[in-house]
């Protein structure tokens, strides 16, 4: 497939995944287009990969009141197009990570430009046009179409260039060094955005039960969330219990 | 008196347009204040019969206005119903004083609840190429969306005893607690699984050992990471996500501050092979 294909197809892509981030059905998460773009390059189990870490990464990030959060689901996609094109996944990896922190800027310019629509859609209400207004609230989306598929649509376009990194890092053993615990290590800060956010303080056996059952025993993920749902309802139903007889 | 009602189509349309395109003109101004406007449409023409009367209800509508989808969608429902009753001033304030409550009981439910514990698990399956590891990241979403239908419904039903019977019924605080034992016991076990592979040392030593059976002086390579796994298994990950923890609560870094810093220290400890 050449590269102006890919290039388009990715973009038709980007334009769903916009309506979709307003609507939140799930298509506009990192695993997803990872998994998707892995697909259009003919190389899944790099989807998988790519969107698995884009998707820790973006762990504890959530647009809470609106706010902007970095781009990780634009970050899988041209991730792993980058990956597939070098061959090298850090590069992949690489990519996806600095692009999705620059592609939030972005985000920011989408939500300004925007007020253009906005004041459009408020004066046709002052002059009493529905219909209008109607087409420029529909209009307001156009930013952030733009904001998504712009940078896709460039990205894949440039991503033959970045041979040059893939061959640089081949060529410096310790730059390829680099890249794969950069990538190792991104993921930390997924989980440790999320566990901010959560009340350690009391629910801290908890992840030193997890901890254990997976260190010491190996029980694998879907086996942790069963043990946890288990936990959670003895946690609910004792605590219950307790507090009932402090309460009454 | 006039007779006002809202027809059952007009209803539906507002339902339609309100969950699908509340968003479309998102900006730093108004946030979804155009949208609620976008979504009445449909509801103000059958109330009111001039375009200037519509379009003066609509203004009032198109007011600054912020709130998670699923809330504001039980939020336009009670707008509706009031509007329907004539008490158009009640319905613009009921906006204001919901919108806040509404967005935290939203956020928290698809924020702090769903979006993490779903990503985790599907995470951790992707890692392994497993395909229903697509339908655990989008089914709850599309759960989470559809939600918004029935929270119309009961908007425009119970108008403004919504209040007062969501305190009593909606036991909020457990659904939480669920989660949060939940999440941390898959979070505890996570770190250990997705970042141990990754995060290890590389530090290498070389030892001249005499064996004690033939006097031969052997060398014998020495690795860090085996001898710290035998003290305490993935005790790396753990630190690391410690340090961060550390840089975003207790410093307040933002996290995109967090993740340059841990890009660039990671990266010098693998090229000088320190990590690898």
């Amino acid at each position: 497939m050449s590269t102006l294909t890919l290039a388009i197809i990715l973009t038709l892509f980007a334009v769903i995944m916009t309506f979709d981030y307003w609507s939140e059905l799930g298509i506009y998460c990192p695993l997803v287009c990872g998994v998707f773009t892995g697909f259009v390059v003919g190389d899944i189990e790099l989807g998988f990969q790519v969107g698995s870490v884009c998707t820790l990464m973006n762990l504890g990030f959530y647009n809470f009141g609106g706010a902007t959060t970095p781009d990780y689901q634009i970050g899988a996609i041209l991730g792993v197009v980058s990956a597939s094109k070098t061959g090298d996944y850090n590069v992949g990896l690489l990519v996806a990570t600095s692009l999705s922190l620059f592609v939030m800027q972005l985000n920011i310019l989408g939500r300004t430009v925007n007020t253009f629509f906005l004041h459009k859609a408020e004066n046709a209400l002052k002059a009493n046009n529905i219909k209008a207004f109607e087409r420029f609230h529909v209009m307001g989306i156009i930013p952030w179409v733009v904001a998504n598929a712009l940078p896709i649509f460039i990205g894949v376009m440039l991503s033959d260039y970045l041979t040059v990194i893939s061959d640089f890092a081949a060529s410096a053993q310790w730059f390829s060094n680099g890249l794969q615990v950069v990538g190792g290590a991104l993921p930390a800060i997924g989980f440790a955005l999320l566990l901010s956010y959560m009340d350690l303080k009391k629910y801290w056996p908890f992840m030193v039960i997890g901890y254990a059952l997976f260190s010491f025993a190996n029980v694998p993920v879907l086996g942790l969330a069963i043990l946890g749902a288990a936990f959670g309802y003895m946690y609910i139903t004792i605590g219950k219990k307790e507090g009932a007889s402090d309460g009454n | 008196m006039e007779i006002r009602a809202i027809s059952k189509k007009a209803l539906k349309k507002t339902r339609l347009r309100h969950n699908c395109a509340l968003q479309w003109c998102m900006n730093y101004e108004k946030m979804q204040g155009s949208g609620f406007a976008f979504g009445m449409v449909p509801v103000i023409k059958d109330l009111y019969k001039t375009e200037e009367e519509q379009c003066q209800h609509l203004l009032r509508h198109a007011q600054f206005y912020n709130c998670h989808p699923a809330g504001s969608a039980a939020i336009c429902g009670i707008a509706c119903a009031l509007e329907e009753n004539g008490q158009s001033d009640t319905a613009d304030s009921i906006k204001v004083a919901l919108m806040g409550p509404m967005a935290s009981v939203g956020d928290t439910i698809q924020g702090v609840l769903v979006k993490p514990l779903v990503s985790l698990i599907g995470a951790g399956m992707a890692a392994e190429g497993n395909w229903l590891s697509i339908l655990m990241v989008t089914l709850p979403m599309v759960a989470c969306f559809l939600a918004r239908w029935p929270a119309f419904n009961i908007g425009y039903k119970q108008s403004l005893n919504l209040l007062n019977s969501m305190h009593s019924a909606f036991s909020f605080d457990k659904l939480q607690e669920l989660a949060s034992v939940l999440g941390l016991t898959v979070i505890g076990g996570f770190i250990p699984s997705i970042l141990g592979s990754r995060l290890q040392l590389g530090f290498e030593m070389t030892k001249a050992i005499t064996d004690p059976n033939t006097g031969e002086v052997v060398e014998q390579a020495f690795k860090l990471q085996e001898s710290l796994d035998s003290l305490l298994p993935y005790i790396l990950p753990i630190l690391f996500v410690g340090l961060c923890f550390y840089l975003l609560k207790k410093k307040k870094m933002t996290p995109v501050k967090v993740i340059l810093i841990i890009a660039v220290v990671t990266f010098i400890l693998g090229a000088i092979g320190i990590m690898v």
